[in-house]
């Protein structure tokens, strides 16, 4: 176990001004492990996720990651007719192991038209990146993060603009990289139902860490906790958990 | 009529050299006004423009070389944005916006201390072919030896650069290094550019081509292609319409850009929008 841990998170604290965001968050992830991660809208998951990432970089406490990172961000970049075809924004995941100065191999693109392959988009590889549709977009975001053969899988929020179908085998896919790479998983998910369904250890986060417990160990009285400033979310929750295990 | 003027650009030297600085002006531009449609910077070449003003106005008060001082000015300029916008979360538009008339309003209070100078102020701001020289094209010349180079060596990093530059920091790629890259060449090609096209009318060969080659192209690389072909054929049509109906060139080779601009829009349309192929 303590061989595989991908992720060692400790004491993280992050202040804006003189609010803080993040709070003495400390949690490790393990290799074949998939981690979900909820809490209401403004509770520090994305900061949470851009400290591990490395794009924030005023925060207290150490984040230790072992291995590669591969990374879908909330809401990224999305141009209609920008000129760049699906192919090139997945080989985008291969630039740093390929290098400045360089092109991508003959087995570089048959890595992405694997890719494509993989997350279910192939045959989409020469449309332009901007004319995929919402779910396209964001499986083509999952394989652009999986380019780098990762160990450690950070996802912020993969599931949105997939619908109810999209979802499950979207999910279905990350089991299967869980199990077939070893990888670690984190996923940032308002999706509580398949949150549920999916992850082996769920945290619920807003600022602090008020749960991290595995999935069928976790108590309404903790979800409550971490979502009393978000009752709707917090209601849809708990009648999932009533349904699921009977309470 | 064609004749005559293949001729006379083959014979009088001035009308040789204006033609082959209008063509590597647009070739220039055509290169950079892609990144800078892409990239939503729209605006640099303006800013790059006035503050070429700036330098120019400094250069003559100073007695020194004002096509260095120019560039000089350019380069801090470019410079400048970036510092701005990266350090203070400023956006790039509101920072241009700030700077391009400051640079001016710094010229002119420079020109005013000018004794005796009356600049020829249409000229610089609608450029001025007759003022082309031999160095002209030369500087021109190694301008685009120096964009082919930048380009050709880091394609890739412009690409993801221009298209995420929030990932593309993710993996890697030097972002910083593109940027500055990137504004600098913007502003050297405006400086090298500002006797044909004018300080006002340069804005139209980084924006234009880009914009009409966007509507056609399917990667970076033909946009880049298809927006010098453009402005290419505008500078050689433009030089060739001025030249025989006694027009200013600059501004005849702008309207054509947004001629090619309509024509390529409404074909677009008419053969309806081929958008999910
Ligand atoms: N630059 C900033 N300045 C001020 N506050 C910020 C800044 N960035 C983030 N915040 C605040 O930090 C808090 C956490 O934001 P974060 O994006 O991590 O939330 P989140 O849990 O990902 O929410 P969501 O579910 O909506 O994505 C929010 O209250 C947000 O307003
Ligand atoms: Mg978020």
């Amino acid at each position: 176990m303590e061989r595989d841990r991908v992720l060692q998170v400790e004491d993280l604290t992050y202040k804006i001004g003189s609010a803080w965001i993040l709070r003495g968050v400390s949690f490790s992830l393990s290799r074949g492990e998939f981690a979900g991660i909820i809490g209401p809208n403004g509770a520090g998951k994305t900061t949470l996720i851009k400290a591990i990432v490395g794009d924030l970089s005023d925060y207290s406490g150490s984040i230790k990651v072992t291995g590669r990172v591969g990374y879908l961000p909330q809401n990224p970049e999305r141009s209609r007719d920008f000129p760049i075809s699906v192919r090139e924004v997945v080989a985008m995941g291969l630039y740093k192991e390929n290098g400045p100065f360089k092109r991508f191999s003959k087995s570089e693109w048959n890595t992405v038209d694997t890719l494509l392959k993989t997350t279910g988009i192939e045959g989409l590889g020469r449309r332009r990146a901007g004319t995929l549709s919402g779910g396209e977009y964001q499986r083509l975001m999952l394989a652009r993060a999986l380019a780098s053969n990762p160990e450690l899988l950070i996802l912020d929020e993969p599931e949105a603009g997939v619908d109810e179908m999209g979802k499950s085998s979207f999910y279905r896919l990350l089991e299967k990289l869980k199990n077939e790479k070893n990888m670690g998983i984190l996923m940032v998910s308002h999706d509580i139902g398949m949150v549920f369904e999916a992850c082996d250890t769920i945290m619920c986060i807003n600022k602090t860490l008020h749960c991290h417990t595995s999935a069928d160990m976790i108590s309404p009285e903790q979800l409550k906790s971490a979502f009393s400033t978000d009752l709707d979310l917090f209601i849809r929750s708990r009648d999932h958990f009533e349904r699921e295990h009977s309470v | 009529m064609i004749t005559q003027f293949i001729g006379d650009v083959l014979s009088y030297e001035f009308l040789r050299n204006a033609m082959i600085a209008a063509i590597l002006v647009s070739t220039l531009t055509g290169v950079f006004s892609s990144v800078v449609v892409l990239r939503k910077i729209e605006f640099i070449g303006d800013g790059a423009a006035h503050a070429t003003f700036g330098g120019i106005a400094f250069g003559l008060l100073l007695g020194a070389n004002y096509i260095v001082m120019a560039a000089l000015t350019a380069v801090v300029f470019a410079v400048a944005v970036s510092y701005f916008t990266r350090r203070n979360r400023l956006s790039e538009s509101s920072v241009i916006g700030m700077l391009l008339p400051l640079s001016m309003s710094l010229g002119v209070i420079a020109l005013s201390f000018v004794r005796g100078y009356t600049p020829d102020v249409m000229g610089l701001f609608f450029g001025n072919i007759l003022l082309v020289t031999a160095a002209d094209v030369w500087l021109l010349a190694g301008a685009n030896l120096g964009a082919i180079i930048f380009f050709s060596l880091f394609f890739r990093e412009i690409l993801y650069y221009a298209y995420d530059e929030k990932m593309a920091r993710h993996y890697g790629v030097p972002v910083a290094f593109v940027h500055y890259g990137t504004l600098i060449g913007i502003s050297l090609s405006v400086v090298s550019s500002v006797k044909i096209a004018g300080i006002i009318l340069v804005t139209a060969f980084l924006i234009i081509p880009a914009v009409s080659a966007r509507l056609l192209a399917r990667s970076l690389r033909s946009m880049i292609s298809i927006s010098v072909v453009l402005g290419v054929t505008a500078s050689v049509l433009g030089m060739f319409f001025s030249y025989v109906l006694n027009m200013p060139p600059g501004p005849v080779i702008v309207v054509l850009l947004f001629v090619q601009f309509l024509a390529i829009l409404s074909v677009k349309k008419l053969l309806g929008s081929k958008e999910n192929d």
